[in-house]
């Protein structure tokens, strides 16, 4: 009997990871990513990822993550990346964290009733890392959008913003 | 099955005791804390039990292990040392530690619950809840009873059943709709067994709080100085709980050992050895005294 639901385990684990496919990379493979070169005639959006409202509420921060919180807030600098058509917020999220090789972790469109990509972590900063009010939010243009990152579609010359919040958006100027 | 010297000790002991070691067991997942308590779990498993027993146990963990060393990098994607990437998630280092830690965490806690159900037995925690809890503690034990009770039934009702010709048909439809009817009838059972047992034990004049009830336990001297031994353990864990707790993503904490650490996990690992000493201590007398007869 016990034996039979640990056979069983191991049955539906191997199961597991043949239908969600095995494609094993390398670490540069995955992190070679091809990047447009920006033309005058090319449409670009910008982006940054920051940390700033950490800065000022470390001591709600678990004390093994301080050191990958940067000390300017900034963990991606703004910087320009061309738009392909029809991209997404999180596209163009994808593109830059493998560009710069920035750890991200999220969770699949497929996987959450929103069926919109949900971002759980930046830079080892996860969502609940400081306190259970926390995690990744992002503007564009200056306003919080309502709804996912794959969501979003972009158009030419927008500013999106990551940032990390400890207070539901609170402390960065936003309420629902 | 041996002797259970360390049975002697009086049912609040025994219990605060195997209630500091799941609490300690449970509440971090640091490596070494987790190495003291398999091999004293497993040992004092090993002297309770046979060597051939204690082995076949040990292989069946070993699959749960290694079961859940193999799962756990596929959902935990946190860590610094990417290994490769499996579907666009990476498989970190970090992560099959922490399945790792895991994994001897559930063979532990498994070990130690099998070493809990033979010292602390039903009539135990009758004499304990008995009078401030006497609900609690009449669940608790049928709850404990019910699954034995269950299969027991099951084997008898069979067994007749057979004799009168219930499973003596060639379709294989119904033997499998006999034998689900007789699971239901068996489980059935023991449910207006459980019943029957509650409005008995209420006939006799169980739970009244005026009742004195007959207990072969006294509370002895040694058991008062284990007690006090216990809740200092108990305090110093919960002090140096910050530096005893371990983290395993995104990088390993460092496991510094200092003097006072050592001496911490040296005191925890005497607390994990206590019974396994005491079963010892008992083997070895009972040796002795029979060499010398």
């Amino acid at each position: 009997m016990r034996k039979d639901l640990l056979i069983l385990s191991f049955v539906i684990l191997i199961i597991a990871v043949l239908f969600s496919g095995t494609k094993i990379q390398s670490v540069d493979e995955y992190y070679l990513t091809h990047i447009d070169e920006i033309t005058p005639d090319s449409e670009t959006v910008y982006i940054s990822i920051r940390s700033d409202t950490l800065l000022n509420n470390m001591e709600k921060l678990k004390s093994e993550l301080h050191v990958y919180v940067p000390t300017d807030g900034v963990i991606l600098p703004e910087s320009e990346y061309v738009l392909r058509p029809g991209d997404t917020v999180f596209d163009i999220l994808h593109r830059a964290v493998r560009h710069n090789r920035i750890q991200m972790e999220f969770q699949g469109a497929d996987k959450n009733i929103y069926s919109s990509v949900y971002i759980q972590g930046i830079q080892y900063l996860y969502e609940f890392s400081a306190g259970p009010l926390s995690g990744w939010m992002y503007e564009v243009n200056g306003v919080f959008p309502n709804y996912g990152v794959s969501k979003y579609k972009l158009k030419d010359g927008d500013h999106i913003t990551f940032h990390y919040t400890v207070n539901l958006g609170k402390d960065l100027g936003h309420s629902f | 099955m041996y002797l259970k010297g360390f049975a002697m000790f009086h049912p609040m002991v025994l219990f605060f005791y195997f209630l500091l070691v799941f609490v300690i067991l449970l509440s971090t997942l640091n490596p070494v804390l987790l190495g003291v308590f398999f091999v004293s779990g497993v040992m004092l498993f090993s002297l309770l039990h046979t060597f051939r027993k204690t082995l076949s146990e040990l292989f069946f963990y070993l699959f749960v292990w290694l079961l859940v060393t193999l799962a756990i990098p596929l959902f935990h994607h946190n860590g610094m040392t990417i290994l490769f990437f499996l579907n666009d998630n990476p498989m970190t280092l970090e992560s099959m530690f922490l399945g790792m830690a895991i994994g001897f965490l559930i063979i532990s806690f498994a070990f130690w619950c099998k070493n809990y159900s033979l010292y602390i037995t039903s009539d135990k925690i009758l004499y304990l809840l008995g009078t401030i809890q006497p609900q609690l503690a009449i669940w608790y034990t049928l709850l404990l009873r019910f699954i034995p009770q269950c299969k027991r039934n099951f084997r008898d009702i069979q067994s007749t059943q057979k004799t009168v010709g219930f499973y003596a048909t060639s379709s294989l439809f119904e033997r499998l709709f006999g034998f689900v009817k007789i699971i239901k009838v068996a489980f059935l059972l023991s449910v207006e067994q459980t019943f029957s047992q509650i409005d008995s034990m209420k006939a006799r004049g169980y739970g009244l709080q005026k009742r004195t009830h007959f207990s072969i336990y006294k509370f002895y001297i040694w058991d008062c100085v284990c007690l006090v031994w216990l809740i200092v353990i108990g305090i110093l864990f919960l002090l140096n709980f910050k530096e005893l707790d371990f983290y395993y993503e995104p990088s390993l904490k460092a496991l510094t050992l200092t003097k006072e650490m050592s001496l911490l996990y040296g005191i925890l690992l005497s607390i994990g050895l206590l019974p396994a000493m005491i079963e010892i201590k008992e083997l070895v007398k009972w040796k002795f005294l029979k060499s010398k007869m």
